[in-house]
């Protein structure tokens, strides 16, 4: 019913935390304000870690769905933690776009743009809302379960696209910098720290919730289940104590 | 601070939304905890 062992998923709650309070005191005084963006370039650390661990919630959505529909390794515990990590995902997609418009109205001057990073993300956070609406919609849970895995996989196409678009369109978002050779980018020591930092908490976060998100998810099936065997023993008792008449025959 | 309205106002979202879940998920789970009924 868990994906952590309790001890385990504590331990990794309050690493989780923890991380997060020092990511908060770099994040906002430790690290030095940007030369040419000052304190806005400060909404990076979450920024951008919140981007990170989209892809990776989507990433575990496509690896738990591909999984599902794979024969040899088909089993309901794929479905749940392709469940729990697309709610995840949604999330910090979320997250993602308004902390980008947040940084985006001091930095561009304007609060949103049609520009093809954003655009795609957008795309990319209707895709799992309408996932996850697929997810409540009532069916056996294998037929829900195989058609959500291929709604999965669909809508992973998109995160691909995400991550190339200031690639392959001119667009106002900035491209790929700390791990782009081409321009050689130097990242001030504390900056650096504090964006790996950034990243190390919110996967810690994402491991932490999702072991919740799933639980849940198991306790809620393990609900319907009880309650649709109770109420068959009740359908099943009262049959058997009502006073039984012979049908179609008349008198 | 400069731009401290977007900055603070940034990490407090981001703060509230991922506080807000954990705690509604805590919530969630207890309750699902205590309803859950007994085995048939």
């Amino acid at each position: 019913m868990r994906l952590l062992k309790p001890p385990v998923a504590r331990v990794v709650g309050w690493a989780s935390l923890a991380a997060l309070v020092v990511l908060a005191l770099f994040g906002l005084w430790g690290a030095p304000p940007d030369a040419v963006q000052s304190d806005a370039q400060r909404l990076m650390y979450v920024h951008v870690p919140a981007a990170w661990i989209a892809y990776v919630a989507f990433g575990v959505t496509a690896i738990g769905s591909a999984l599902y529909l794979w024969p040899r390794t088909r089993s309901l515990v794929w479905d749940r933690v392709a469940g729990a990590s697309a709610e995840l995902g949604v999330i910090f997609t979320g997250l993602t776009l308004v902390l980008g418009s947040l940084w985006g109205r001091p930095v561009w001057g304007v609060w949103w743009a049609w520009d093809a990073r954003l655009v795609t993300t957008a795309v990319l956070f209707f895709l799992y809302v309408g996932y996850l609406a697929l997810r409540r919609i009532p069916a056996a849970p294998d037929t829900r379960a195989r058609r959500c895995a291929i709604a999965a996989l669909v809508a992973f196409v998109d995160v691909p696209i995400v991550h190339f678009s200031v690639n392959w369109w001119r667009t106002l978002h900035q491209q790929a910098t700390v791990f782009n050779p081409e321009l050689n980018a130097h990242i001030h020591g504390v900056m650096a720290f504090t964006l790996w930092w950034g990243v190390f908490a919110f996967t810690l976060l994402y491991v932490s919730l999702l072991d919740k998100r799933y639980r849940l998810e198991c306790l809620e099936e393990e609900r319907e289940e009880r309650e649709l065997e109770l109420a068959i023993r009740e359908r099943v008792g009262s049959a058997g104590d009502a006073p039984r008449e012979p049908v179609g025959v008349s008198k | 601070m400069r731009f401290a309205e977007y900055v603070i106002g940034g990490w407090v979202l981001t703060g509230a939304v991922l506080g807000g879940y954990w705690l509604r998920l805590r919530q969630r789970i207890r309750r699902a905890e205590r309803t859950l009924p007994p085995e048939a």
